[in-house]
């Protein structure tokens, strides 16, 4: 999965507070500044985006791994409006009874229910695309995970800014 | 019974890609809204569609709310022969719908 441009703004909350007392320690004597450094070389790696996808997607392989790269998925990145983003979603296959995708299944990161669609296709849908619109309950990364005719899985994922969004948890209602 | 409408082309060759559009009129109803009194309107979306060419399955859709309404599907088919493009499909309230088109293969 594509790791966040700004990792800084993923870092987990802990090892902030680590980097920020380290600081605050050499900012006293600004010969101790060197000392500090090493604390941002270890800093921890961003935090893995859709974690919270992981459970879904693990219940949906089981446990098999997913690869990148032969799924494309194409989704506006300024979305203006949560209730309406079109989508579209093609997988690199040859679509013939020995190689095709079965299942095609779009995640979301944020929505209530994280399972947006799940589509089925045969050698008899000839490519392997898709084009429908979906909602999203604010700005989040949005998975196209693909399951082909030999068992193995295939991702691909979307970083999409919502700028209103479609209000699909009651928590939202105030 | 729900109102659809839907594109095939009327005219292919024989193992030519088509592709197929189906829109929906429905609400999706998502089931984490509330009406003017407070009651929350149970979830309603259109929760299996099928797609059969000449008989035979080709393309299935499950949808449940991430889907906006009035749902959209734009895919392919193979061109085989002639004959018809069926979609049916239900929603949560057991509410059927069906539509199809004819399509002449041509060699």
């Amino acid at each position: 999965m594509k790791t966040p441009a700004d990792p800084i703004s993923h870092m987990n909350q802990r090892a902030r507070r680590r980097v920020l007392k380290s600081i605050a320690g050499g900012a006293l004597l600004p010969l101790t500044l060197p000392a500090a450094l090493p604390a941002f070389a270890q800093m921890p790696v961003a935090r893995p985006p859709l974690e919270q996808l992981v459970p879904v997607m693990k219940q949906i392989t089981n446990g098999a791994p997913v690869r990148e790269s032969r799924v494309k998925l194409e989704i506006p990145h300024l979305a203006e409006n949560g209730h309406l983003v079109p989508l579209t979603v093609s997988v690199d296959s040859p679509m013939t009874a020995a190689d095709h995708v079965t299942t095609l299944y779009l995640l979301s990161e944020k929505n209530p229910r994280p399972i947006i669609a799940k589509i089925g296709m045969s050698p008899g849908t000839g490519r392997a695309a898709l084009t429908t619109r979906i909602r999203l309950a604010g700005a989040q990364h949005v998975v196209a995970l693909a399951q082909m005719s030999d068992g193995s899985f295939w991702a691909a994922s979307a970083d999409v800014i919502v700028t209103e969004t479609a209000c699909l948890d009651a928590s939202e209602i105030t | 019974m729900s109102i659809a409408k839907i594109s095939v082309p009327s005219q292919a060759r024989r193992g030519e890609l088509v592709e197929i559009r189906i829109a929906i009129q429905h609400p999706m109803e998502t089931g984490f809204r509330m009406d003017n009194m407070g009651k929350v309107i149970p979830k309603n979306t259109v929760s299996n569609l099928l797609c059969r060419y000449n008989g035979a399955d080709v393309f299935r859709a499950e949808m449940g709310s991430g889907i906006a309404a009035n749902p959209y599907l734009q895919f392919y088919i193979v061109a085989q022969d002639s004959g018809d493009v069926a979609f049916s499909w239900v929603d949560d309230r057991g509410e059927k719908g069906s539509a199809s088109s004819k399509i002449t293969v041509v060699v």
